[in-house]
């Protein structure tokens, strides 16, 4: 706590005196997870993946997630299919989980379209 | 999609069970948002209300956009393959700082710390194998 308002200070700096530190530790950061440049050139293929994807309005949050979690869902589906075959797709917590996710899916499309009447009618 | 579910479909369950599980979902997914798309585009004057996850993109602002920052960050990824981290960090340190209104002070200041850092910590403490340069310059 005695350190938060020095550290807040760092906002205030000028940004040229911000970017080059942070850009070598990102670099230097990437390279050190398993000292190969390989890692270098993924940094900058998913830069400027990222670049893209916030400069069209496409959310990077899924993509991130997909990649944290997805070697894990693969691991447990495979587990899953293993031990049950398809019976795992039956059991209660997962058709509860699964008309959740239809939910999350549908119901926004829903409330888009009934925004759409609604803007044509009042506009009419 | 498609192409990966092509593929997919011949290998053994256990390599294959994810992509077709997902790649499935996915197709029938971006069937629905191109009909989506297209049912909305024909109608006139219709505008598309889809749920936003972003924040507006920011525009950069500078002479060359964002050019200027993607060429400052292709220029240190060669560099390091040309003459190596210990001398092509500190010196994109060093020339980033005074190309972009810092005093001497700073600069040197900043790029000594960086150089400081690599060395003690990386170099000397964690005896990190450095990829060898292209050119020169090696560790």
């Amino acid at each position: 706590m005695i350190f938060a308002k020095p550290i807040a200070k760092i906002c205030f700096m000028p940004f040229y005196a911000i970017v080059p530190p942070v850009v070598a530790f990102v670099f230097i950061g990437a390279f050190a997870a398993n000292f190969h440049t390989y890692d270098l050139t993924a940094l900058m293929i998913f830069s400027t993946l990222g670049f893209f994807m916030r400069r069209y309005g496409w959310p990077r949050a899924p993509l991130v997630l997909g990649m944290v979690l997805g070697d894990k869902m693969e691991l447990y589906l495979w587990l899953s299919y293993t031990r049950y075959g398809l019976e795992w797709l039956a059991r209660p917590m997962v058709i509860v989980l699964i008309l959740l996710l239809i939910a999350s899916i549908v119901y926004p499309i829903l409330t888009a379209r009934k925004r759409n009447l609604e803007t044509s009618l009042s506009e009419a | 999609m498609l192409a990966a579910l092509f593929v997919a479909k011949d290998w053994p369950v256990r390599a294959s069970i994810i992509i077709l599980l997902l790649g499935s979902i996915g197709v029938v997914l971006a069937l629905l948002q191109l009909r989506l798309d297209f049912k909305a585009s024909r109608a006139a004057g219709t505008k598309i209300l889809r749920p936003t996850y972003e924040v507006q993109a920011i525009e950069h602002q500078g002479r060359w956009g964002s050019l200027e920052i993607w060429a400052w960050l292709w220029g240190l990824f060669f560099a390091i393959h040309l003459i190596g981290f210990l001398v092509a960090l500190p010196l994109f340190v060093f020339l980033y700082v005074k190309l972009y209104g810092g005093n001497w002070l700073t600069a040197i200041l900043l790029t000594a710390v960086t150089w400081a850092f690599l060395y003690g910590v990386y170099d000397n403490l964690l005896n990190v194998p450095w990829p060898k340069p292209w050119i020169g310059f090696s560790s």
